[in-house]
């Protein structure tokens, strides 16, 4: 190729990345948006901050980490090591979610391609992102296993039932409703750790105790059924067990077990004097 | 049996036009980001009504992301399968669905072709001069339809469980 064409193509590619090199204002700092697109779809985003003196701070704002918590990929403390090494190799920093460099005026240049380089490096993980198809609910399962047990004696198996307690409303995921008085009415509650256990078990703790002698809820028998049980703490299980006629923790792989345990327990339960 | 690992890819415009709610509230959603360096993330499950008034429990997440940094660079999405469904957060600039450059807070929107909301961008006035991270919660809360609890059962934090009783000495 003949060097005029050469550079030829670098004087077009020099007046193409100009032309796609943005600025904005946010909240006092330049925003400069660069043509190093993001596997996300987006030109990499760097902002600059002034400091004291001749000194920059150069960021992207925690966006990348924010758009990738958004989209599903948590930075595990591995991916925190990796963006850390990949910072340092690249003149600048991650840290509390941040890639950023700290420059002087002269250096503000290769700061902001280096976060800008970062920032759009981070998104790597987009390309091996897949959606994950959870195993079936508990819920659901619980479901089909009152339908398939319904004997001829429950009249109706009601679905979230709000019941209302002393001091606000609350609701049990299934309640079964005999015909006949001699049965019992039994209130099955799905359990899940969520992100406290503890939280859970006093929620649970709140219903029974606010609904606690109040007709009709007092002939109701209670099934707990217990999600991720080997996540739950000891005082959790106790305090569900000690509020609950039955109350069976179910561990991680073993929901298959429900199809079996449901119906066993809700005869138990519904026939129990 | 109903097969396990169910692709309720086909519900998402309906979980996004109905109205969600999620078991939390607003003041525990603010103190776990305090307490979770910024981010959190919940999971629930939504009962939707298919077209043949089917009822599937849908499992569904909420993922916040408040780090004490800018507010342009928070961000809140719906997950269902691991992958946005809905979502808002902050671009110097973007491309709308119409291929115009568009500034600032947008919606992601589903693509059912895609099966992810990460590539449409909507632009939205919603979080337009948010400056508190209540107001962030709010705004964007409503704008996805998600109700939270409006009863705040109080900070478990100051009794963690830890195995040791909270009478004792130390």
């Amino acid at each position: 190729m003949e060097t005029t064409n050469c550079s030829h193509i670098r004087e077009s590619l020099i007046r193409r990345l100009s032309e796609d090199i943005e600025v904005s204002v946010v909240s006092g700092q330049c925003v400069f948006t660069l043509p190093i697109q993001s596997l996300d779809a987006r030109g990499a985003e760097v902002f600059i901050e002034k400091q004291l003196g001749d000194t920059y701070r150069v960021h992207d704002a925690g966006i990348t980490t924010s758009h990738l918590f958004a989209q599903g990929i948590h930075i595990t403390e591995h991916k925190t090591q990796m963006f850390e090494e990949m910072a340092r190799r690249l003149g600048a920093t991650y840290m509390s979610g941040v890639f950023e460099a700290w420059c002087k005026e002269s250096e503000l240049q290769d700061a902001i391609l280096s976060v800008g380089q970062c920032a759009a490096m981070a998104t790597m993980e987009i390309a091996s992102h897949k959606p994950i198809f959870e195993e079936e609910p508990v819920s659901t399962r619980v479901e089909r296993s009152l339908n398939e047990w319904k004997p001829e004696y429950v009249k109706q198996i009601g679905k979230r039932v709000p019941v209302k307690g002393r001091k606000t409303r609350h609701s049990f995921d299934f309640v079964s409703f005999p015909k006949e008085p001699r049965y019992n009415p039994v209130a099955l509650q799905i359990l899940a750790p969520s992100h406290s256990s503890q939280a859970q078990a006093e929620r649970y703790g709140f219903l029974v105790l606010d609904t606690e002698g109040l007709a009709p809820y007092d002939t109701w028998r209670r099934f707990a059924i217990i999600t991720k049980a080997e996540t739950w703490g000891d005082k959790s299980l106790e305090l569900v067990r000690d509020l609950s006629e039955v109350a069976v923790p179910l561990v991680t792989g073993h929901e298959a077990e429900i199809e079996k345990v449901v119906p066993r327990v809700m005869e138990q339960l519904s026939t129990a004097a | 049996m109903l097969p396990s690992g169910m692709d309720y890819f086909f519900l998402v415009p309906k979980i996004v036009s109905m109205t969600k709610y999620l078991d939390v509230s607003r003041d525990e959603i603010e103190r776990d980001l305090t307490g979770q360096n910024g981010q959190v993330e919940y999971q629930w499950e939504e009962v939707v009504e298919d077209d043949v008034h089917m009822e599937h429990f849908v499992p569904l997440r909420l993922n916040i992301s408040c780090r004490p940094h800018l507010i342009v660079g928070w961000a809140i999405s719906l997950k269902m399968h691991n992958i946005r469904i809905d979502g808002l957060d902050w671009h110097s600039s973007f491309y709308d669905p119409n291929g115009e450059k568009r500034h600032g807070w947008h919606r992601h929107e589903f693509d059912q072709k895609q099966q992810c909301a990460d590539g449409r961008r909507l632009p939205t006035a919603a979080l337009d001069h948010t400056t508190t991270q209540t107001q962030f919660l709010i705004r964007t809360l409503k704008e996805m339809k998600i109700q939270l609890s409006g009863v705040d059962h109080g900070n478990y934090e100051l009794f963690p469980y830890s195995g040791v009783s909270n009478t004792s000495s130390e």
